[in-house]
């Protein structure tokens, strides 16, 4: 009799002491969901995209990871214990889920390296876009042309990383063939004169422009600007679009492919009259 | 005491530089520059507003950062020398502090101060000096008295900060900016801008920024010499 009031109040005092891990645990995740959308509200506005998602993300598992060390104590697990339990279980869980680890641990050193970040134009692993979101496992890049590729953090880690906004100013380079009749110093006049004229064209560092090379059929110029960036594709194309209206206005023409035939020991031409 | 730069009724039209706007009779505004033109129809309003805004806005909203680089170097000595110098702005159209879009009066250029890693884009602009207002002649464009002191030397050009600027109108509706106060270092300019009127009898004009308070903590800007 007396052994099962002992087990029935054991298993009550067990049952408490759950319910209290239980309520610690919900009480956690509420605090740190209510956190979240504090931060949401006040801070995510102050601080760029890429600032504040890593930062959410850390503020809120490490609340809710404090949460679960808190829950355990009424459950009389010993947290020293724990460590050892965690650093065991860490290298069970590690070989059984190699690949997830590694994305996570490289997820976190992307967070604090920050190569790239969200709203940055990047090339990866032979991926080219924008970069929409970078959470622990994986990152995701939304293309040119609209697909979502998610790539495991891992593999971002390792692979080279082009980011087209990490320098302040990027280069426009554009070739013409134009003919040989040309003018050459007044061609280089006219093409300085399109990249002095356009905005984004920067004024330091200099715009430049030279004969390339003579080719079979035209004498090659390339022009060379700065751009910002962001801007990079707007002045590329504008520049593009607007050389031809100002060749044409200066009267300087682009050849098609040419090519001159001579013929060696052709027999002469018979001409006959009817 | 604030004032608008330019009140538009209907019928009527404004153009300054390659800044036009037309607003016709039958409400619809149009407004162009060289980077592009705006067309709305405006159902309730009667009258519309221009004024000054910092020239940071057309064609694309870039960089916060002026920079005004001297037609001809100034050379500057221990003691502080105020410098009278152009720059310009942008304009903003707005019906009762709601913003319609922006005109700019001048063609734009944006340069790099610094390196390309860790240098700063900034509107650029040819400004020419004097040594007092009446001196300078400057057109359609703004005019901008800089405070400079520091190590004696060369100065080609001096950026800063424009994102929030209070503009100030004279009784002939031309533009100044508060006095930008220039300190010369042996390798940098640094430069802010401050809140003082440059001359007396200006009016205040306009505000779309409010935030004053902040502008007061933007730190100052720092132009290297080497632009590398």
């Amino acid at each position: 009799m007396k052994l099962n009031e002992a087990l029935v109040a054991n298993i009550k005092a067990r049952l408490s002491s759950i319910a209290i891990a239980v309520a610690i645990l919900v009480a956690t995740v509420l605090f740190a969901l209510l956190v979240r959308r504090l931060m949401r509200r006040s801070v995510r506005g102050r601080l760029p995209e890429y600032v504040y998602k890593p930062l959410e993300n850390i503020v809120f598992y490490s609340i809710v990871f404090l949460g679960i060390v808190v829950a355990l104590i009424p459950l009389g697990v010993n947290l020293s214990g724990l460590i050892v339990a965690g650093g065991v279980a860490g290298i069970v869980i590690g070989f059984a889920s190699q690949q997830a680890v590694s994305n996570l641990i490289s997820g976190l050193f992307l967070l604090i390296e920050q190569p790239l970040r969200i709203g940055d134009p990047v090339s990866l692993e032979g991926v080219e876009g924008v970069v929409l979101d970078i959470n622990v496992f994986s990152t995701k890049v939304r293309t040119w042309d609209g697909r979502i590729v998610r790539i495991p953090n891992s593999t971002v880690f390792t692979s080279i990383i082009t980011n087209y906004y990490r320098t302040r100013a990027r280069r426009v380079e554009i070739s013409i063939g134009l003919s040989y009749d040309t003018d050459i110093e007044k061609a280089l006049e006219v093409l300085r004169g399109l990249m002095e004229d356009h905005p984004f064209c920067l004024v330091n560092p200099a715009p430049e422009v030279f004969v390339q090379e003579y080719g079979d059929s035209a004498i090659v110029f390339t022009m060379r600007c700065w751009a910002p960036p962001q801007v990079w594709f707007r002045t590329k194309v504008e520049l593009q679009t607007r050389l031809k209206e100002e060749l044409d206005r200066a009267g300087i023409e682009i050849p098609f492919p040419q090519l001159d035939l001579h013929i060696k020991d052709a027999p002469p031409l018979r001409v006959s009259k009817k | 005491m604030e004032r608008h730069f330019v009140v538009l009724e209907r019928g009527s039209s404004f153009r300054r530089g390659f800044a036009s706007v037309e607003y016709s009779s039958a409400g619809f505004l149009e407004f162009c520059d060289p980077y592009g033109c705006t067309r709305v129809r405006l159902v309730e309003h009667d009258s519309v507003y221009l004024d000054p805004v910092p020239p940071i806005h057309r064609p694309q909203a870039l960089s916060s950062c002026l920079y005004l680089e001297f037609s001809e170097p100034i050379v500057v000595g221990e003691r502080t020398t105020s410098i009278w110098a152009t720059a310009p702005y942008d304009l903003v159209v707005h019906v009762d502090g709601s913003t319609l879009g922006y005109v700019t009066p001048f063609r734009v250029k944006y340069t790099l101060v610094g390196g390309i890693v860790d240098g700063t884009i900034c509107r650029y602009h040819v400004t020419r000096t004097a040594l007092s207002p009446e001196g300078l002649e400057p057109g359609e464009n703004a005019v901008i008295r800089i405070d400079v002191s520091g190590v004696r030397g060369l100065v080609p050009g001096i950026g800063f900060n424009a994102a929030l600027v209070r503009y100030y109108l004279d009784e002939r509706n031309r533009v100044y900016y508060p006095v930008l106060v220039a300190k010369r270092e042996p390798h940098h300019v640094t430069a802010r801008l401050s809140e003082n009127p440059p001359r007396d009898g200006l009016a205040e004009a306009w505000r779309q920024a409010r935030r004053l308070r902040l502008a007061m903590t933007l730190p100052a800007f720092i132009t290297p010499f080497s632009m590398g």
